[in-house]
């Protein structure tokens, strides 16, 4: 598999406070991570090491098979760090024209990424005007300037409405597929990335807690079984029979065991008289898995 | 277009509708102003520094150089940085595909240019407002000294590359504009006090500009020696100032 950011044993302190710690990174190429954790967790501080705004104390990483902050990398990165950067009194063109001379990108690449996050119509107003949505689509608009390989947002719904976030959700959901790139997308909110996100990389107070694909994280199988049943007292009592720990709630029972385990429970319970309407493997809420990873061990 | 051209175009964008450009632009429209109504409303006691047209070259170039200019190449710096700043520009400009230690040598000469802007404008309105104040018989203006004008502009536009190599370094380390204009004329207050001593003036920042004090000398002409010093020391600035740039990133990221 490609990856576009590697990373091993990276590591930056301020002063006595380490910020992030030994993280390995590994991010695939063409799909979304989704980059989560709490505010404070050194989502921030990740990303300006990768794009080389920081240098790191110790650990190495590459991204696009290059060292943070060389030209030949950065010409293929469009990034949004800490909020879009905008010169208020000029017009959203104008911004969006700084950073296309400095790219050395065609003068049409300007109004593909105006139309790409629908402010064509608003170009020619002063970004003074622009309202907090709009400032946030221009600055992924000055992200998206001449086609990059690679993507890193930088809590790119911050301040937005619910229907600004929905835009932004679609629009980043269908980067990797129209234009080949990869996106690295850093949040606070689960329920942002999960649903755009193929891969999660969680990090608290700097330091790596699970990186995989999204549906691993709230992975079934720690969780056991869960059953409804006709006649859940009786059932209870087959189960336990086989020696399986049994809770009960309502006309629910939870079985903690394997997945496995779920033919010779069936069996039991309908040899018991029981009537079996369901039998399913317990899926883990991913919040309640996410949650978890942040709890101190 | 090659990268720096191309950087350079940027620049010129950003400098649209801006403050340092407003700056540029009007420090020597005030100035003129300010003293060709003071010309205007005195009346004939300035027929004591007759021809009064020299006079008014030489002392609008004086007041310029002292005060003026070390002030305007103050503010044109701090304002363009400030601007980088609340823009939260570094953020973008640093990982754009340029060598870093272009960015600075991009803002410095950008500067050099705006307070060249600066001159140029104000060559230009001396002889218009002389011109117009000759309309004030009182005065006697006399006829335009000419090559006079070219000289202390050619000399004005030398010394302000030295105060544009400091300020622009200055500004970028220290974001204060208080402290950006305190420091300017304090320093051009004291290395007046040097003028006619120590040649080691030449290699200070406000150092050939104070020079301009002694056009009211008429035995003495302008030190154009100490042009090379100057400009040898403003070389140095933009060279520190260029790796202070490229070696610090995070201070400005």
């Amino acid at each position: 598999m490609d990856y576009v950011i590697s990373s091993q044993g990276l590591t930056r302190r301020y002063g006595t406070r380490t910020v992030v710690d030994s993280l390995d990174l590994l991010v695939p190429a063409q799909s979304i991570t989704g980059f989560l954790g709490p505010n404070g967790a050194g989502k921030t501080t990740t990303i300006c090491l990768l794009l080389g705004l920081l240098k790191a104390q110790s650990g190495t990483c590459e991204v696009l098979g290059l060292p943070p902050g060389q030209s030949a990398a950065l010409a293929q990165i469009g990034a949004l760090v800490e909020g879009p950067s905008l010169y208020d009194h000029l017009t959203g063109r104008e911004n969006l024209e700084i950073t296309r001379l400095m790219r050395g990108v065609e003068k049409s690449e300007v109004d593909r990424v105006l139309s790409l996050v629908d402010l064509a119509r608003d170009a020619r107003r002063p970004v003074r005007e622009y309202s907090l949505g709009m400032r946030q689509r221009l600055g992924m608009a000055l992200a998206l300037m001449g086609q990059p390989r690679l993507l890193i947002l930088d809590e790119p719904t911050n301040g937005l409405d619910p229907s600004g976030i929905l835009d932004m959700r679609e629009l980043v959901r269908n980067l990797p597929r129209e234009t080949g790139a990869s996106v690295f997308l850093s949040s606070h909110l689960l329920a942002e990335v999960e649903q755009v996100a193929e891969n999660l990389v969680v990090i608290h107070k700097g330091r790596l807690r699970y990186q995989g694909p999204t549906e691993d994280l709230g992975s079934p199988g720690q969780g056991g079984l869960v059953l409804r049943v006709g006649n859940p007292g009786e059932a209870q009592a087959a189960i336990m029979a086989l020696g399986f720990p049994v809770v009960m709630e309502d006309d629910s029972l939870w079985v903690q065991a394997d997945a496995e385990e779920a033919p010779r429970i069936a069996s039991s319970i309908v040899g018991a008289g029981c009537a079996l309407y369901e039998l399913a493997p317990l899926r883990v809420n991913l919040e309640t898995r996410f949650l978890d990873l942040l709890v101190d061990k | 277009m090659s990268p720096m051209g191309a950087m350079f175009r940027a620049e010129r964008v950003k400098l649209r509708k801006s403050w340092p450009m407003l700056t540029a632009i009007l420090a020597p429209v005030c100035q003129t102003a300010f003293l060709a109504v003071l010309f205007w409303f005195s009346g004939s006691r300035f027929q004591l520094f007759k021809p009064v047209f020299r006079f008014w070259i030489e002392l609008n170039y004086m007041a310029w150089s002292l005060v003026l200019m070390p002030v305007t190449a103050a503010l044109l710096c701090d304002l363009s940085w400030e601007q980088e700043r609340q823009a939260k520009a570094w953020n973008l400009l640093l990982i754009q595909p340029v060598p870093r230690r272009a960015h600075y040598l991009v803002k410095c000469i950008s500067h050099l240019a705006l307070l060249m802007l600066s001159q140029v404008l104000f060559l230009l309105l001396l002889p218009v407002a002389g011109g117009i104040l000759q309309f004030q018989r009182d005065l006697m203006m006399g006829p335009l000294p000419l090559a006079l004008l070219f000289r202390f502009a050619a000399f004005s536009a030398l010394a302000s590359v030295a105060l544009v190599s400091f300020h622009t370094w200055l500004s970028m380390r220290v974001p204060s504009l208080w402290a950006a204009l305190t420091i300017a004329l304090m320093g051009s207050w004291l290395t007046l006090r040097w003028v006619g001593g120590s040649p080691l003036i030449q290699f200070l920042p406000w150092g050939l500009a104070s020079q301009m004090v002694v056009i009211f000398d008429r035995f003495r002409t302008l030190p154009w020696a100490y042009c090379l010093g100057s400009l040898s020391s403003s070389a140095v600035l933009v060279v520190l100032g260029t790796i202070d740039f490229a070696r610090d990133r995070e201070t400005r990221a």
